[in-house]
């Protein structure tokens, strides 16, 4: 016979680590309740800058923040970052919540809803006294824009790319692409990299997923995607576009439909560098990240034409906006105008996000680059001529379209659908997503 | 003494020798069927843990689970890999939020089993199926409302939301699995202390919780395993990185707009996971002294 | 002798033989005090012990929840107020939107074929493991890892290079002469691929079941042993019954689980429910539907059509418990 005992200096225990926890809790994990307790009226202001990337990009992006505070004294910046698939609903978990951070990270296929739906400020009248944009390309600040208002201004530009694995190619003995080839040199070259190394490498990744691989087609083809708000492309233009693709597929040229469904925007997943394919469609931002993957040389070729066209633009990778709930929307302005003109943020920050707004600090960074930075900056010095203009920034819903395309493409690749049927289905959903 | 499975008793009346080589060939069986199972569930893990010592270059070019040039430069790499904040401080945060979150269910959630299953009272068919009916709903319809509140209330940045709500037994899952085990005591222990004269809340301290010991540690055991790896809570309250937690750490290794460090991530996993194997590890122990049946004999 | 015999035969003793006042109190070691009239308190002691249950339904639960209903009936992005539209979020989604049953049917089969996996392999590892041989503790944890891990990105990677083109999956299935394809990022084996990760997480479910185990008195084997039973009749006679309130626990929780499953999905596919949607399942289609297509109002249409149809299951599950379980506490209810 056992008598259990009771468990009370247990319990006794357990009441007290409770108590302690529960302190610990309060204590640790800064709230922001303190800061804005204390910014009142104390002329010092905290401001949070929100942006999405990995630990590297957080390092660079830091280092220029502590610059900036070294020469803004009074102000502090909390910063805030997060793996990009999250960013958004966190952002806009924050903005129902109505702690939106003061400055803010913007993809360019939200910015339109972000600026329509009263989210952010609009930076006209700080221009040009605390925000300067005279040394920014005028065309690229105006993409910025929506309904003629300044409500973002672009923190790089980037290009679009064919990405090719120079190594291999010498090692196939195939010549690398000229610029002007078109799409049905691209075909033959894809396929002959197919043949002569006997399956084991693919010529091209399957663009057919690619929303901007599709943009870009539609420029070349005197086209748009979108015009005044609404869808301007028809289920005809995709449909060819999903024939070429699919054409690319067929013929062992492009990515069969399973390693293409691999592709999931993380670097690591692109066949280039599992050593599954010789070029992939791209933009010239990430060329470095491709660089740093792989021990082969790599390059950067501009797209097929047609007629003449190349269909690339100046893109703006990323936008920065101040939210319109900011408590301190000067200060978070001047962090902007930092982030984009000064040159001791541009030699921080890198080339990670792309290339810097500003031209003449651009330049002084272009003539000293060296390495993959150096292939970047030749690239678009190469075909700054030939660029179409931007486009303006994309309607409500471009996100979905975007992955979208990639689900239904899908489709078409593992063969539950024809281009035609595809292309059809997408145009008539995205009709209904668009202007919603 | 313990429940044991049925295999355990022996026969009499076999000879000596005969039977104890009869238990040496089950026992060795036994081994080796549980070795075998042990091995193909265990593989996956191992892949992770060979993968932490692999370079770069092999991560991503190589399938095989041992790495072909051993390195330990992903344990400093991954434990360094943020700014300002080393990985230890992920650990730390997810140990705080973990322990709180476990106080704050055993304490909750055991008494409001108790009620449940023990106590006659109006409302409680209702308020029953309210409780189940809590466990439905998807989180994420619930988290924006949730959020609204907690930033009402300050709390957003903090570990507050993470470990509070536990404390007041939102956690209905364990409610119900207390009343589960609850309801596999008999009564009668309860009507013989209440003719001594306890009041429920004795009954509840002396005599459910010592008995309902296995309940308690597995939920200790999966409170804890579900909030050290619970991603969206942590990564929609938690915004400055000193804050992280151990999974929205992981996951920051893991980025579109750089090449990911698989290495570094797979050995901060490797290192995440040691705690919560430990744990397990050491509690599981608790386990096997069943309580149950001394309250009865005698 | 039935169960409840076995159980029953151990009844406290009758009134006259019961020990003194006090005397168990001393026995489990209680301090004794004079006994006093029993109160009629059951009703206010069950409010007194739902206190926190009460405070953290209304702040944490309640009010999200109807919250959350109200929105069902609305278009509601999060960045601005919420507008009503009363059933055009229930109409569309079950007339104009093939991708939503699309998600009921891939969730649908992800519950049915992964809840019983995992039981039964919980159940038959519990048993396995519920002795005192040497290394059963190590055992015990082993298999309690996956368990651990949980559904973390780390998992993902692992999951997606095993079942991904000339991982360790297609080797193994190759020597059995299976050629396979990238089982993965085939939209015809994606989800199944799921299943088997579902499975392979039993560890939670044993360790409820090790523990339910651990609660069986084993005089009920002894006696049963001593009527001539074997192990067989023992495990369907014993452990099954007394057993299976946890059982039917883990039914319900594995089974609500399931259909809530959402981060396996979420991380292996990158959100996307890929390939072709052949693993998109209810929540994350609704996550999708929320978080970035600003459509709270018909996600949460959905979560209420979800809670209604998992409800009723569950509500058809403790009915058909009064059939099968056996509760220890009051016979057979």
């Amino acid at each position: 016979m056992r008598t259990p005992r009771i468990r009370l200096p247990w319990q006794a225990a357990l009441a007290l680590m409770a108590s302690v926890v529960a302190l610990l809790a309060a204590a640790c994990g800064s709230g922001p309740a303190a800061s804005s307790a204390a910014a009142g009226g104390s002329g010092k202001a905290t401001i949070t800058f929100a942006w999405w990337g990995d630990a590297a990009r957080a390092k660079v992006t830091l280092a220029a923040i502590r610059l900036f505070e070294k020469s803004h004294p009074d102000i502090t910046v909390k910063t805030e970052y997060s793996p990009f698939g999250d960013y958004e609903q966190k952002i806009n978990t924050q903005a129902a919540g109505g702690n939106m951070p003061d400055l803010v990270t913007v993809d360019r296929s939200v910015q339109n809803e972000y600026a329509q739906r009263g989210l952010l400020l609009d930076l006209d009248k700080y221009v040009p006294g605390t925000l300067n944009l005279s040394g920014l390309d005028a065309s690229f600040v105006a993409s910025g824009k929506t309904d003629g208002k300044q409500y973002t201004v672009p923190m790089a530009q980037n290009m679009q790319a064919i990405v090719v694995d120079v190594t291999r190619l010498k090692s196939l003995g195939v010549p690398l692409p000229k610029p002007g080839w078109t799409w049905s040199d691209l075909a033959a070259w894809a396929k002959e990299i197919t043949t002569r190394s006997h399956g084991r490498w693919y010529g091209i990744v399957d663009p057919g997923t690619l929303w901007p691989a599709f943009n870009s087609w539609e420029i070349q083809h005197g086209k748009s995607l979108y015009a005044n708000g609404k869808i301007a492309f028809t289920a005809a233009d995709l449909a060819g576009f999903w024939n070429f693709t699919s054409s690319l597929r067929r013929s062992g040229a492009g990515t069969s439909a399973q390693l293409t469904a691999t592709v999931d925007g993380l670097p690591d997943d692109e066949p280039l560098l599992k050593g599954r394919a010789v070029a992939e469609w791209d933009y010239d931002s990430l060329f470095q990240m491709y660089s740093a993957g792989t021990s082969d040389k790599l390059t950067l070729v501009s797209l097929p034409t047609v007629g003449g066209k190349t269909g690339m633009f100046a893109q703006p990778s990323m936008m920065l906006g101040v939210s319109a709930t900011s408590k301190y929307p000067k200060q978070a302005t001047e962090l902007l105008n930092f982030l984009v003109n000064s040159p001791a943020a541009a030699r921080a920050l890198g080339t990670s996000r792309g290339l810097f707004p500003n031209l003449k600090v651009r330049q002084q960074l272009a003539s000293s680059a060296t390495g993959p930075a150096k292939t970047v900056y030749d690239y678009e010095a190469a075909n700054s001529g030939d660029l179409s203009p931007t486009p303006a920034a994309p309607p409500k819903g471009d996100n979905q379209l975007l992955t979208m395309m990639q689900r239904v493409y899908q489709q078409v690749a593992f063969g539950q659908l024809s281009p035609a049927q595809a292309a059809a289905q997408f145009v008539s959903q995205a009709k209904g997503i668009i202007g919603q | 003494m313990m429940a044991d499975t049925p295999g355990a008793m022996t026969a009499t009346g076999a000879s000596r020798p005969a039977r104890r080589a009869g238990r040496h060939g089950r026992s060795l069986l036994w081994h080796v069927l549980v070795v075998i199972a042990a091995l193909v569930v265990a593989y996956p893990v191992l892949w992770m843990i060979g993968t932490s010592f692999k370079p770069a270059q092999e991560i991503i070019a190589s399938l095989r689970p041992w790495p072909q040039h051993v390195t330990v430069s992903n344990y400093p790499q991954g434990w360094t890999a943020n700014p300002g904040v080393t990985f230890g401080r992920f650990l730390l945060n997810s140990a705080i939020v973990c322990a709180g979150a476990m106080l704050g269910n055993l304490f909750g959630c055991s008494l409001a089993a108790y009620a449940f299953a023990r106590l006659r009272f109006r409302l409680r068919g209702l308020l029953f199926a309210i409780m189940i009916g809590s466990i439905l709903l998807p989180y994420h319809v619930l988290v924006v409302p949730q959020y609204v509140i907690f930033r009402h209330l300050g709390w957003v940045n903090t570990f507050l939301p993470l470990i509070v709500p536990k404390f007041l037994a939102t956690d209905a899952f364990f409610i119900f699995l207390m009343v589960q085990f609850m309801r596999g005591i008999p009564r009668e222990i309860d009507e013989a202390a209440t003719i001594d004269g306890c009041g429920h809340f004795r009954i509840y301290r002396y005599i459910i919780l010592p008995l309902l010991r296995p309940a308690l540690i597995t939920t200790a055991i999966f409170t804890f395993i579900f909030t050290w790896n619970d991603y969206f809570t942590q990564l929609i309250y938690l915004n400055s990185t000193s804050n992280f937690t151990v999974p929205v750490g992981l996951a920051l290794f893991v980025d579109q707009s750089g090449l990911s460090s698989y290495g570094p991530m797979m050995a901060m996993a490797v290192l995440a996971l040691l705690p919560v194997f430990l744990f397990f590890l050491a509690f599981q122990r608790l386990l096997v002294e069943g309580v149950v049946t001394s309250g009865l004999k005698g | 002798m039935s169960t409840r015999g076995w159980v029953l035969a151990r009844r406290p003793l009758p009134l006259a033989e019961r020990p003194a006042p006090g005397a168990a109190r001393a026995r489990v070691g209680i301090p004794t005090r004079a006994p006093r009239r029993r109160r009629n308190t059951s009703d206010r002691a069950g409010y007194v012990f739902l206190i926190p249950w009460f405070a953290g339904l209304a702040l944490f639960t309640l009010g999200p929840m109807l919250f959350s209903l109200y929105l069902s009936f609305t278009n509601y992005t999060l960045l601005q107020a919420p507008h009503w539209v009363g059933l055009a979020n229930f109409r569309r989604m079950f007339s104009s939107d093939p991708r939503y049953l699309d998600s009921v049917i891939v969730t649908v089969k992800y519950v049915a074929v992964s809840v019983p996996a995992k039981l039964v392999i919980a159940l038959l590892i519990a048993v396995l493991l519920n002795r005192q041989r040497r290394g059963t503790g190590l055992y015990r944890s082993v298999f309690y890892v996956p368990s651990l891990l949980g559904a973390s990105v780390s998992v993902a990677l692992v999951w997606r290079s095993l079942f991904g083109p000339a991982g360790a999956a297609d080797k193994v299935l190759s020597l059995a002469g299976i050629h396979g394809t990238a089982w993965i990022d085939d939209p015809r084996w994606a989800l199944w691929t799921l299943v088997v990760l579902a499975a392979w997480q039993f560890g939670a479910p044993m360790v409820i079941f090790l523990a339910g185990l651990k609660q069986i008195p084993g005089d009920l084997y002894d006696a049963a042993a001593v009527d001539g039973a074997n192990r067989w009749r023992r495990f369907w006679r014993i452990t099954v019954p007394m057993l299976s309130p946890v059982i039917f626990f883990n039914l319900v929780l594995e089974l609500v689980g399931a259909f809530q499953a959402f981060t396996p999905a979420y991380i292996i596919s990158g959100g996307t429910g890929g390939p072709a949607d052949s693993t998109l399942f209810y929540t994350l289609y609704l996550y999708e539907k929320g978080f970035s297509d600003f459509q709270f109002g018909y996600a949460s249409a959905m979560a209420w059509i979800m809670l209604a149809a998992v409800g009723l299951c569950t509500a058809l599950l403790f009915r058909l418990a009064r059939v099968w379980v056996f509760y220890a506490d009051t016979g057979d209810r």
